[in-house]
């Protein structure tokens, strides 16, 4: 296995299994996956998806403008942000397959919007963390010889 | 690193176990799954709309027509280069 790959495996190691084992954990405690873990599931999908095309339409402004600005692909992410809103707004509709705690779709949305926006910045935060840590630790190593000096 | 990450690691199974002064274990462990499915949720989501986003790009570029390619150098042109770089890489003798 070369260098490359084995930096990989330990990067999605680290990142995937730490929430792997506290599931297990959890799941060894005796809960069981509830209907609002699904619900919220499914909130943050449609959430994230619409949030993140919307984002997405505006960087494709700049991808325009090393083309010649086309209409099309600005056209074509236009239409994926309209149909995340409307699938989202349609699914929420839905009464109580994706309203969590919430009276109506619009307090609902609201409320995926915040959720969302708190979810993002906590992980932020932790990548924040994490290159902060592993630039101190890089920085900290004593520096290698390169050459004896004569 | 390690540390951050086991005394976070730590403290969730110890919320998980032991009921506090202001939640219970159980209550606890509710929100964590809570987060849990936010995350996922999340970023299964955006993960969609990277893909759109590139489907969207590759479809426009693939529309396109391909780039024209220039004809073969002539006998002229080739002559032409090879005495501009024998200029430029022969130097003087000293």
């Amino acid at each position: 296995m070369s260098e490359v790959a084995k930096t990989w495996k330990v990067i999605v190691m680290a990142i995937s299994v730490p929430p792997l084992l506290l599931m297990i954990f959890a799941a060894i405690l005796g809960d069981d996956i509830s209907n609002q873990a699904f619900k919220r599931f499914g909130n943050a999908l449609i959430t994230g998806y619409t949030f993140s095309t919307g984002l997405l339409f505006i960087n494709m402004f700049f991808y325009a403008d090393s083309r010649q600005r086309p209409l099309a692909p600005l056209f074509g992410m236009l239409l994926a942000t309209i149909f995340g809103t409307l699938i989202t707004l349609w699914l929420l509709s839905q009464g109580d397959l994706l309203l969590e705690e919430n009276g109506s779709v619009r307090a609902q949305a609201l409320s995926n919007i915040v959720r969302i926006l708190v979810s993002s910045l906590a992980l932020v935060m932790a990548v924040v963390v994490s290159v902060g840590g592993v630039f101190v630790a890089i920085t900290s190593r004593p520096n290698r010889k390169l050459f004896e000096e004569e | 690193m390690l540390v951050i990450s086991s005394l976070t690691f730590a403290l969730t199974v110890l919320g998980m176990m032991l009921d506090g002064p202001n939640i219970s274990s159980e209550i606890f462990r509710d929100h964590f799954w809570l987060a849990i499915s936010d995350i996922f949720g999340l970023g299964i989501g955006v993960g969609l709309s990277i893909l759109v986003f590139a489907l969207v790009i590759w479809i426009y570029e693939s529309s396109l027509p391909p780039a024209k390619s220039l004809d073969a150098p002539s006998q002229q042109e080739l002559e032409q280069a090879a005495s501009i770089i024998s200029n430029h890489i022969g130097g003087e003798q000293e």
